[in-house]
């Protein structure tokens, strides 16, 4: 079986799961009278699975399973795992301060996990057919690598006294183009409007410029073009990255209320009852 | 015309041509050195006039040997190691250790196969050390005993208690005027024995394979004796194993007469790493055009050939091009399926189908179709393509075809990618579908957390299309990295398995850095636990050689792709053409 096939038939198997347990949360749970405490702890014993998968990257060394496992039953669990959570909430918002930060933990957890699935499985074939392939810790480097070239194309064009037309739109347009990453949401968004600006500023100066810079002005075209390519691998690697710093603070923030939550239904359960 | 004389000094500029006898072996080699070999056997039997005035015996002689004196207890080559020189012995004495094999410990190696326990794996969660580099005193240095084995002065090992050693192992002595190494060195096949000086004063006479086969060449009687030695101790080893002669006795008539008539024959150059990384350098669109040649598309090919080490490439016509295939590494046949035709065929001439080239060099054995039809059942020769040799499968169909079967068609320019930056030579390639890697560096952190800290490859390299080989050790079919270590430190883990380094016995020569092709070994500067440099009393500071050792010591195998979340890393054997279409049809 192929690795497309897997992930399919495991999302599958949850749909189903899910289904059924949406069925059997109208009809048949609401029979069993302590149905919010059988759910509760299966909730908790979820999330312990779910958050192992972060602790199983802190240690290759030990025979735990491949990460890819791990990450298929992450995606399934923690699917199962949101409809699991309104079953326990009765398919209601709750009330109270705490209650409701916990749900909204909760949700923003569920949420920002299925936004970074969905970025992982977009975001790569993006970033492979868009080229300029840089590892995001190089993508510095490979900044400062452009702006020194276009620095220099800039510098050692004309005569020393005059500035060129080339470089005098360098310094107004491009200067401060090469010194950091531009156009985050626009690459992020797919957009092609900061590129298509650019293009156009360079088409409209080329009528202008003199015939000896027309090989300085094609090379700086290029430039241009690069960093637009390495903005694009930086935003959207950024975006890879960022969405964990979301999802996993909160994840920990979660098991916290989890407990804290069980602590005080069995504290004043009796009373309830 | 003066113009013309003008434009021509305008556009070249002048230098001087490289020589066949730029690099000699030995910069300190003396005529009066050379006149003492032409003194001693066999080159004082070997007839001058008989080697052309371009590569006269004293030049080749002058170039590509070198004169080495050797201790008692001194290694002269390990079992295992890969190298490019024969020996002669020129006076005293050396041991070839036979039976029991010496302790990879003595040879600077580490000891194989052991395994981390479960405690010290799980203890790499807080004791990997938090400084980049950081090593203690202890994993610099092997023990004092090996660090007093070795002479840093001439690179060389010995062996500590030679007598007591030796005198528990069954050894043959070799005396003035044997030589030892040359099948090795010719066939870029490892060591199959350690051999040691074990008297005062032994002077060996080291050949650079490229002087052997020059001396080959031009001086029938040790290109006889060379042969006769490679098809009595190598040559018949090999066709027993290939599997359209499996079924001839080793000790029959036939099976004597087949080693016999069969051709060996070298193509290209042994020092192929080199020209690959001034090809990675500079980009040379003639690539094909530098491969020598072996059987041309259209032309008659009368037999077949058995790549016996290095790789072809086996490519066709295509529009005004040649198109890559696939390529052939050892144990592999070419020109059996013209054969198979012809005999379906008899009145017809049959030409070659395909094109072979040698890529960087190959040791080929040519075997004429008159001594195939008489030594292989006519059924098998109008079977189909036997496709692999012993210790593979041997599929009764051809690759393609399968693979057309299975809705697989190799892809042409996956061919020419793996072909042109020469990944065909990895058995542990790391191959990454971008189209599924999220960029998230878990392999990278997976690598640090099983190495001390410290990852041991680059996740970037060439790529094609969709598919990335990241810059780690290949654990290559043909380790040149291996070639020249002083101490024996960077071997393999057993014949054919993992290439590694044993830390504590590298010296940081950077030789097998600078051997790499792929740029895989990396040179670093050792620290304390505190994040202070080692130096030695030069105050220079110490260097270790540093690649990925697929996790050896680990019981989980390769960390990088057990962390990938997205099964998007393997280890691929780019030796075998079908193990990363394999891979990548369970995409």
């Amino acid at each position: 079986m192929t690795t497309a096939k897997k992930r399919s038939s495991g999302l599958v198997v949850t749909a189903l799961a899910v289904v059924v347990l949406a069925v059997a949360s109208l009809w048949f749970i609401p029979l069993f009278p302590h149905h919010a405490y059988i759910s509760g702890w299966f909730l908790f014993a979820l999330m312990l699975i779910l958050t192992f998968f972060n602790f199983r990257k802190k240690i290759p060394f030990l025979r735990v399973g491949k990460a890819s496992f791990w990450l298929k039953m992450h995606i399934c669990l923690g699917i199962f795992s949101g409809a699991l959570f309104f079953v326990h909430m009765g398919w209601t918002w709750p009330g109270g301060l705490f209650r409701q930060l916990f749900a909204w933990c909760f949700l923003i957890v569920f949420i920002s996990g299925l936004v970074g699935w969905w970025m992982s499985c977009t975001f790569p074939r993006r970033l492979t057919v868009a080229g300029y392939e840089t590892p995001f810790d190089r993508i510095p480097d490979a900044r400062n690598n452009l702006r020194q070239k276009a620095e220099a194309l800039v510098l050692d064009n004309g005569d020393g006294n005059t500035p060129s037309l080339a470089s005098l739109r360098y310094a107004d347009q491009f200067g401060t183009f090469f010194i950091k990453p531009r156009n985050f949401w626009a690459h992020l968004l797919e957009s092609g409007s900061p590129q298509a600006a650019h293009t156009s500023q360079f088409d409209e100066m080329e009528r202008y410029i003199e015939k000896g810079e027309l090989g300085m002005f094609a090379e700086l075209r290029d430039l241009v073009a690069q960093k637009h390519m390495l903005d694009y691998q930086y935003s959207l690697q950024l975006a890879l990255r960022l969405w964990l710093f979301i999802h996993i603070p909160l994840s920990y923030s979660l098991l916290i209320f989890s407990v804290l939550h069980i602590i005080l239904v069995h504290s004043f359960s009796a009373a309830v009852s | 015309m003066a113009e013309s004389n003008t434009s021509l000094a305008e556009l070249t500029r002048k230098a001087a041509k490289p020589d066949r006898w730029d690099d000699p072996l030995d910069p300190n080699m003396t005529d009066a050195d050379v006149d003492g070999l032409m003194a001693v056997e066999p080159f004082a039997s070997m007839d001058e006039k008989a080697f052309p005035s371009s590569m006269p015996l004293r030049e080749i002689l002058k170039a590509d040997t070198a004169i080495r004196k050797y201790e008692p207890g001194e290694i002269v080559v390990r079992r295992g190691d890969y190298g490019t020189s024969a020996y002669l012995v020129l006076g005293g004495e050396i041991e070839v250790v036979l039976k029991p094999h010496l302790d990879p410990r003595l040879l600077g190696r580490a000891a194989t196969g052991k395994k981390k326990g479960f405690a010290s794996r799980l203890a790499q969660l807080w004791s990997n050390n938090p400084e980049p580099e950081g090593w203690d005193e202890k994993s610099l240095r092997v023990s004092d005993k090996f660090q007093n084995s070795v002479n840093t002065d001439h690179n060389s090992v010995f062996l500590q208690d030679f007598p007591k050693i030796i005198s528990n192992t069954e050894t043959a002595a070799m005396t003035e005027g044997q030589m030892f190494g040359e099948i090795s060195a010719l066939s870029r096949m490892p060591r199959t024995a350690t051999v040691v000086a074990s008297k005062s004063g032994t002077r060996l006479l080291e050949f650079s394979w490229q002087g052997l086969r020059d001396l080959m060449k031009y001086d029938a009687a040790l290109k006889q004796q060379i042969d006769s030695n490679y098809r009595k101790y190598s040559l018949s080893s090999f066709l027993a194993k290939v599997p359209i002669f499996t079924h001839l006795e080793v000790n029959s008539p036939e099976f004597q007469t087949l080693c016999i008539e069969a051709q060996l024959q070298t193509f290209g150059d042994y020092g192929w790493s080199g020209e690959y990384k001034k090809l990675a350098t500079d980009g040379d669109p003639e690539t094909k055009a530098n491969e020598p040649l072996v059987v041309k598309e259209g032309e008659y090919c009368n037999g077949i050939y058995l790549v016996r080490a290095g790789f072809c490439r086996v490519s066709q016509k295509y529009g005004g091009g040649d198109r890559t295939l696939k390529y052939i590494g050892a144990g592999k046949i070419f020109g059996f399926e013209d054969i198979a035709r012809q005999q379906e065929n008899p009145e017809e001439d049959i030409d070659s189908l395909f094109t072979l080239r040698a890529m960087g060099y190959a040791d080929l054995i040519f075997i004429p179709t008159a001594t195939l039809v008489k030594y292989v059942p006519e059924g098998q020769l109008k079977a189909d393509l036997p496709d692999g040799i012993a210790g593979e499968a041997k599929p009764q169909k051809k690759m393609s075809d399968r693979l057309a079967e299975e809705g697989i068609h190799p892809p042409t320019n996956l061919m020419e990618f793996v072909a042109e930056q020469r990944f065909f030579n990895g058995t542990q390639s790391m191959v990454i579908d971008m189209d599924l890697c999220t960029r998230c560096d878990d392999c990278v952190r997976a690598c640090a957390s099983t190495h001390d800290g410290n990852p041991r490859f680059l996740r970037h390299g060439p790529m094609m299309d969709n598919l990335m080989v990241a810059n780690a050790c290949m654990h290559c079919v043909d380790p040149v990295c291996m070639i020249g270590c002083p101490t024996g430190a960077i071997h393999r883990t057993s014949h054919g398995g993992e290439v590694v380094i044993n830390p504590a016995s590298c010296i940081g020569c950077t030789i097998c850095a600078n051997n790499c092709p792929y740029d895989s070994i990396r040179m670093v500067e050792v620290r304390t636990n505190k994040g202070r440099f080692w130096v030695d009393d030069n105050q220079k500071p110490l260097l270790k050689a540093t690649k990925c050792d697929l996790c050896i010591e680990q019981t989980s195998g390769p960390a990088c792709q057990n962390a990938c979340p997205h099964d998007a890393l393997t280890r691929a054997d780019l030796s075998q053409e079908n193990s990363l279409i394999q891979w990548l049809k369970k995409r």
